[in-house]
């Protein structure tokens, strides 16, 4: 802000430092005989008299009125473009409006000091559609949405999804999300789904169709998210050829759990971050009613820093720790712990790592996983600025180990996970992908492979939207 | 078909001898194409492999040039009871072979029952080492989606035609020395009891309302928690449905199925006269099979008890129910 | 009471038998063996069917559908092939009744409705043809449904897929033929020199299997191989149907003929290119047709902004009661 020349004729416009989205159409000038006069529009007495929303059709005024009520105490000009501006940032999160626009014109009646701010808000469809691509982790998929921002008019979201694989994976779900108390950071989600996928790495095909509801709110450290699911899970055997370690755990199976998941996340990019750090625990408790019964505790932690000559460092730390509550059985294939992929564990083969049986991955109750990576530009720097900088090179170490803990003999058991390790090193490049997938392409040397790991030493390419 | 098969080049006069050779594949073996001009070597060769595949006439096209037989295995017929029997078949029974099926007290149905019954009765006729396992997915665990299957070593069979099948490829069989016609008539009576006795059970134990409600979908749903108890019991119940629907039993009334379980146990009794067994004084796969069903029956209580009485009034069929249970469950 | 002739339906015959469907010549057959007075009507349209299909027996108001149910009426009513057999045949009248329809019957209807070029070449033309207009539209789809659930349900499963239930089914139907011919041996007929409805019954599945034209010939192939069963058909055939036979034979002179006829006659050309123009034109016109109307369909999704509305209204009261969301009603 600050002081500003404003010049005669009194129609003149103001071009300041305001936040953008602002267009003050005549200026507050009082009438004085000389051509040039230095205005201190800080300390510009205001009278808010009268605010305007146009565009409401299905909104309900409630939800705006509480966004835009403290406008009316602006007592200054500075505070108002402030308070207008915050109202809009507000208004915007919401999830209501396509855009919002600010308009603070002087009142109509010219009284004193008397102003009036017109918001200009363009509400999102009643029904919108969209059918796009999405990638998980070395599969791609086609979704089809149809969705329903603002369905009562306070932010209710409904969506209606349909997704089909190219692994002949395919599912179906719909999602209902209603933000509390009008505020967008606390919401309450429920969602029904229905979903088949294909593992073929385990070698065993499953089809889940659950309920959940959900409860995400933030508090000063960090997003709180509580849930409750329950899904039954009907798992067969993929092939004849399933191992039969695999094939005994067909059948169905009903799962009950509550899951709770604390994140802190100050990252300034969700790939490729510079700056800041990812915490996410989670805790997840099975066995109120169904027949599946464990506790599963998972957590990760990234720092970033940045270094000289655009470099970043990023250290990243993952592990998990699964027990089950059930004397008479194990926990099974799809609730355990897999370790190994191109952007997880590299150099070695998808799901490639711990105990194997005839090529099925079987998965362990307890993993740890540490990355450390070096990213720098592209040599050169090609399309610097422009798409160059979806680009990185980076050199990583990995280490990891996957194994089951024998709670009875904890102690050789930890050091059994800590010398049966595995690590590769390399150095490859990183594609940032639509802000939240990555693809890399890496030449890898696996240095410690154990018994029965599939490791996939050389060039290796990876896509996927979890990574570390 | 031509597209999924390969060709094998053997050198003459060494027949393959590892599995390996052969792979996984499966077929038909076209009978015309061999006869003639055959040496008594390449006739061997041709024999191994077929002793090899499971189900003899398979599809393997040979083809005799000057110092080479080359042979085609059509990779197609791997059916579901042929299953991953065949390499390696000829090695003897082994010692650790288990018999899959679901809890007998508390979760069989009764056409399950039958099959499990029939099984188990079969391999203890031959003399097999096994031993019983029971598991409450023993029905999704099944590569054909059926029970009983048992697992011999790396090999998993199930229903009975294929477990036959392969007993018999490992030396094991009930109906060997029987005239052809002996056989055909021991295969039609099979056919019989599948057709009818089996389709009776099925009906009997889905479709009708009162079974259906009180024993069988409680005891389908009993290993699950709620709400899966119910909706896998009717979801079971709509594929009987379908299933007798698809084959016109399930417009048939109770009198006219019960009418049917007559006519089958009559001609049972018939063809078992005052044998011991329904061949003679050793059993073959259809006194199994007949154990199976009938024993099920008589001694499984349903309300109304539908068959029982139809069953008793053959007095031949009980006694040799009794004759087989104390010969070979005496245990 | 008797003097009411009984009434059977059947389909109409082709290829020299005297129906194409399995269970009408067994019914048929049955008839002949048994020598029923039975008035005979060879028909393609199932309209008047109880169950759209056939055979259908009718007598005394009653109408009979399925194969056992009309032998066992018949049997009723004392005509019968089967008195003569001792008991213990007529329990192997019973197992291989059972044998037949358990292993021969999914393979003939995969054979027929479920083998795309069979069904395609010829049971769809076949039944196009014989039945007439409306009906022909679907009866053919619905019972090609039927058999596909009749095998599929009983033969397959979810974790089998269609190409091990194809093998299998065909697998048990050869199996089945050996059998039989086992069973047969030397015998004139199954159980000596009598026919029984056992007899009636495998005719009916032999006949079309030997004679209908084929594409997809493994199960034909199969049945030739075993000679005693192809000798019982042609002798039945020769034996009760020979009337069948002769018009089979003067259908082909006259073919023979017409063939003869069309390969010196080019008359038939300048119809045919007429035919090829006429296609072309009316393909041209159905894709200028769809361009244009895709062309008027063309979806806009634009999206009409609210323009600020003339009438959203004015307040000027104060406070925080002055505040009003103005409503542009679009």
């Amino acid at each position: 802000m600050g002081a500003v020349h404003a010049k005669a004729p009194p129609s003149g416009t103001i071009r300041d430092s305001q936040p953008t989205g602002i267009k003050t159409t005549s200026t507050p000038v009082s009438k004085k005989e000389e051509n040039d006069v230095k205005l201190n529009i800080d300390k510009l007495p205001v009278r808010v008299q009268r605010i305007v929303v146009d565009g409401l059709t299905r909104t309900k005024d409630d939800i705006v009125i509480k966004e835009i009520k403290p406008l009316l105490n602006a007592k200054t000009f500075d505070e108002l473009v402030h308070l207008s501006y915050n109202a809009k940032v507000k208004m915007e999160r919401l999830g209501l409006f396509k855009n919002v626009v600010i308009a603070i014109d002087v009142s109509k009646d010219h009284r004193e000091n008397g102003y009036e701010v017109l918001f200009e808000v363009q509400e999102f469809r009643r029904v919108d559609g969209g059918i796009h691509t999405s990638i998980t982790n070395n599969d791609g998929s086609l979704d089809f949405q149809v969705k329903m921002p603002n369905i009562l008019g306070r932010g209710e979201r409904f969506s209606l999804d349909y997704t089909v694989g190219t692994k002949r994976t395919h599912g179906y779900g719909a999602y209902f999300k209603k933000p509390l108390n009008n505020n967008p950071d606390i919401f309450f989600g429920t969602t029904a789904y229905q979903f088949y996928g294909e593992y073929p790495w385990s070698g065993y095909k499953q089809t889940d169709r659950g309920l959940a509801f959900d409860l995400t709110f933030p508090t000063i450290l960090g997003s709180h998210n509580i849930q409750w699911e329950g899904v039954w899970r009907d798992l067969r055997a993929l092939t004849r050829d399933t191992s039969f370690s695999v094939r005994e755990q067909a059948g169905h199976s009903l799962k009950s759990s509550l899951k709770h998941t604390f994140t802190i996340d100050t990252r300034d990019n969700l790939v490729l971050p510079t700056a800041g750090m990812l915490w996410r625990t989670s805790q997840e408790y099975a066995g109120l009613g169904g027949n599946v019964e464990f506790a599963k505790q998972d957590g990760m932690f990234q720092w970033n820093t940045s270094l000289p000559l655009d470099a970043i460092f990023q250290m990243s730390l993952a592990g998990g720790l699964m027990r089950t509550l059930d004397p008479n059985a194990s926990v099974s294939i799809s609730d355990r712990f897999f370790l190994g992929g191109p952007l997880t564990l590299r150099g070695f083969n998808l799901k490639g790592c711990g105990p194997h049986s005839h090529d099925n991955a079987l998965g362990a109750e307890s993993y740890w996983l540490a990355a450390a990576h070096l990213y720098s530009p592209l040599p050169f720097r090609p399309g610097k600025g422009r798409f160059g900088e979806l680009f990185k090179t980076h050199f990583f170490i990995n280490a990891g180990n996957l194994c089951n803990l024998d709670f009875n003999n904890l102690g050789a058991s930890f050091q059994d996970f800590a010398t049966n390790m595995r690590w590769s090193y390399g150095c490859g490049v990183v594609l940032c992908m639509g802000r939240i997938a990555r693809l890399e392409l890496n030449y890898v040397v696996p240095m410690r492979v154990q018994k029965g790991d599939k490791a996939n030493p050389g060039l290796q390419f990876g896509i996927g939207i979890q990574f570390l | 078909m031509q597209n999924l098969s390969y060709l094998y080049n053997i050198p003459l006069f060494q027949p393959p001898t590892s599995s390996k050779t052969i792979g996984k594949t499966w077929g038909y073996y076209h009978a015309r194409n061999h006869k003639n001009n055959l040496s008594a070597t390449q006739r061997s060769i041709i024999r191994t492999l077929l002793s090899a595949t499971i189900f003899s006439p398979s599809t393997i096209w040979f083809q005799i040039e000057k110092d080479r037989l080359s042979f085609k295995v059509l990779e197609m017929a791997l059916v579901a009871d042929a299953l991953q029997a065949t390499i390696g078949a000829s090695e003897p029974w082994p010692d650790d072979v288990l018999l899959f099926q679901q809890y007998k007290a508390e979760q069989i149905t009764l056409p399950d029952c039958t099959q499990c019954l029939a099984v188990e009765a079969f391999l203890r006729m031959c003399g097999l080492r096994f031993n019983v396992k029971c598991k409450t997915n023993a029905e999704e665990m099944s590569p054909s989606g059926k029970v009983p299957f048992i697992q011999a070593g790396p090999y998993l069979v199930s229903e009975f035609d294929p477990v036959v099948g392969f007993v018999g490829r490992k030396g094991f069989s009930l109906s060997r020395d029987m005239s052809d016609t002996d056989r055909s008539e021991m295969r039609a009576y099979m056919s019989m009891l599948e057709n009818i006795l089996g389709n009776a059970e099925l009906y009997m134990a889905w479709l009708n309302p009162e079974i259906s409600k009180e024993v069988t979908k409680p005891r389908y749903g009993c290993s699950y928690p709620w709400p899966l108890n119910w909706v896998l019991a009717w979801r079971k119940q709509r594929a009987v449905i379908a299933r007798l629907t698809a084959n016109d039993w399930s417009s048939k009334s109770v009198e006219e199925v019960t009418e049917e379980v007559h006519t089958c146990c009559l001609a049972l009794s018939e063809k078992l006269d005052k044998k011991k067994f329904f061949f003679g004084d050793s059993p073959t796969e259809l006194d199994a099979l007949v154990y199976g069903h009938l024993y099920t029956l008589l001694t499984t209580k349903l309300p109304g008890g539908p068959f029982t009485s139809v069953i008793r009034e053959f007095q031949n069929l009980a006694e040799f129910c009794k004759r087989v249970d104390s010969a070979y469950f005496s245990d | 009471m008797a003097s009411e002739k009984m009434k059977l339906e059947v389909w109409k015959g082709d290829w020299g038998l005297p129906s194409v469907d399995p269970h009408c010549l067994a019914v048929l057959a049955y008839c002949k063996y048994s020598g029923v007075p039975v008035e005979v009507i060879k028909t393609g349209n199932p309209w008047r069917s109880p169950t759209g299909n056939f055979p259908v027996l009718r007598h005394k108001g009653e109408a009979y559908c399925k194969v056992t149910d009309i032998f066992s009426y018949l049997r009723k009513e004392h005509w019968g092939s089967d008195f003569e057999l001792s008991t213990k045949q007529s329990a192997d009248v019973v197992a291989f009744s059972a044998l037949l329809e358990e292993k021969l019957l999914p393979a003939l209807l995969h054979l027929w409705w479920m083998d795309d070029k069979t069904f395609l070449d010829v049971t769809r033309p076949w039944y196009a043809r014989a039945i007439p207009f409306p009906l022909s539209l679907f009866l053919p789809g619905r019972t090609q449904k039927k058999a596909e659930l009749r095998v599929n349900l009983t033969k397959g499963g979810e974790s089998i897929s269609e190409m091990e239930t194809e093998a299998k089914v065909y697998k048990e139907a050869k199996e089945c033929l050996n059998l039989l011919s086992h069973k047969l041996g030397e015998k004139q007929y199954m159980f000596g020199r009598l026919p029984s409805s056992l007899d009636a019954l495998v005719f009916g599945y032999l006949a079309p299997l030997l004679k209908a034209p084929l594409p997809n010939n493994q199960l034909h192939n199969h049945l030739i191989q075993c000679d005693n069963l192809c000798r019982v058909v042609n002798d039945v055939l020769v034996t009760f149907f020979p009337a069948d036979l002769r018009e089979m034979e003067e259908k082909k002179k006259k073919e023979e003929q017409k063939s003869k006829n069309i390969s010196t006659d080019n008359s038939e050309f300048p119809n045919r290119r007429r035919n090829m123009i006429l296609a072309g034109f009316f393909a041209l016109s159905a894709m200028a047709a769809y361009a244009w109307s895709s062309g008027l369909i063309q979806i806009q999704i634009s999206d009409i902004d609210p323009a600020p509305s003339p009438n959203s209204r004015t307040n000027n009261r104060r406070g925080p009661a002055g505040v009003e969301a103005g409503v542009g009603q679009s």
